[in-house]
């Protein structure tokens, strides 16, 4: 039961529980990615060495917002009875095993690390630079929440579409490329 | 007892070919199909006695089998479509 959950949790769990989780989820998500010195974007993490909490509040909202109209506007496309709330909350779920994976910058791990191998790409010595044991681990388990969080994304979107047909499973991967672009240029215009 | 509705050999559906009054034992032979209610599976009929149940609601039916609205709607769209394909073959 608890692995179908973790499968498709959207299948199970009631909307207002999932919007109540998902609410303490962007809080706690925010404050984590405060204190990771952190900036979220839709398919992209940027180690940054100063940030302010009210910048990324108000990116972690335009995110939020553009992603949740965008699959709401092709979920009412593919499927009339698409309700936002079913939507807002595969965002707002989704986005948990992103924050979690947030943690790989601890103490700027992740900052130090990525500028080392920054500075040997630089030096050209890229070839000779053997990355740590452990940055390859933690690298590893980033990237497999960040994989969980696709996969939400579109088990959520399945869910709450009934989408069923290969044409909608690409304008689903197509709109979330063309909304992390058009969102990437609003965070960076801001 | 479940009614057989597909045919154990070719698996289409089975029609009714014989009623019998079980006090006279009159016996009435004919090819009747049958109701679209009895051409669902098992399951389907039980979605749809719990959807009359419910009084339609399918949040409070939802909230009942213990999953969420979305799923509940689809299942009700997979079996509209389904009926309908068992109307119009």
């Amino acid at each position: 039961m608890k692995k179908n959950v973790l499968l498709n949790p959207f299948a199970k769990i009631e909307d207002k529980k999932l919007l109540t989780l998902g609410l303490i989820a962007y809080i706690i998500g925010i404050f984590i990615a405060f204190s990771m010195k952190i900036e979220l974007q839709i398919l992209r993490i940027n180690p940054l060495s100063n940030i302010d909490l009210p910048k990324i509040l108000l990116n972690h909202s335009v995110i939020t917002i553009c992603l949740s109209l965008a699959f709401f506007g092709i979920g009412k496309i593919i499927n009339k009875k698409t309700r936002f709330i079913d939507i807002l909350n595969t965002v707002f779920i989704a986005f948990i095993p992103y924050y979690i994976s947030l943690f790989q910058n601890i103490n700027g791990y992740l900052t130090n690390e990525t500028e080392k191998v920054m500075d040997a790409l630089r030096q050209g010595t890229i070839l000779n630079h053997t990355p740590s044991f452990l940055f390859i681990m933690v690298t590893l388990v980033g990237l497999l929440f960040f994989i969980y969080y696709i996969y939400l994304l579109f088990i959520g979107f399945k869910t709450a579409t009934h989408s069923k047909k290969i044409w909608h499973y690409v304008l689903f991967f197509a709109t979330l490329v063309v909304i992390d672009l058009i969102v990437s240029m609003i965070i960076n215009s801001i | 007892m479940k009614l057989p509705t597909q045919c154990p050999s070719c698996e289409n559906l089975l029609q009714v070919s014989q009623l019998t009054c079980e006090t006279c034992n009159t016996r009435v032979n004919g090819n009747y199909p049958l109701p679209v209610f009895l051409k669902l599976t098992p399951k389907e009929q039980e979605f749809i006695l719990q959807f009359f149940l419910n009084s339609g609601s399918l949040k409070e039916m939802a909230a009942q089998v213990g999953v969420s609205y979305p799923t509940v709607r689809n299942q009700l769209d997979d079996m509209i479509s389904h009926i309908k394909q068992l109307q119009n073959p």
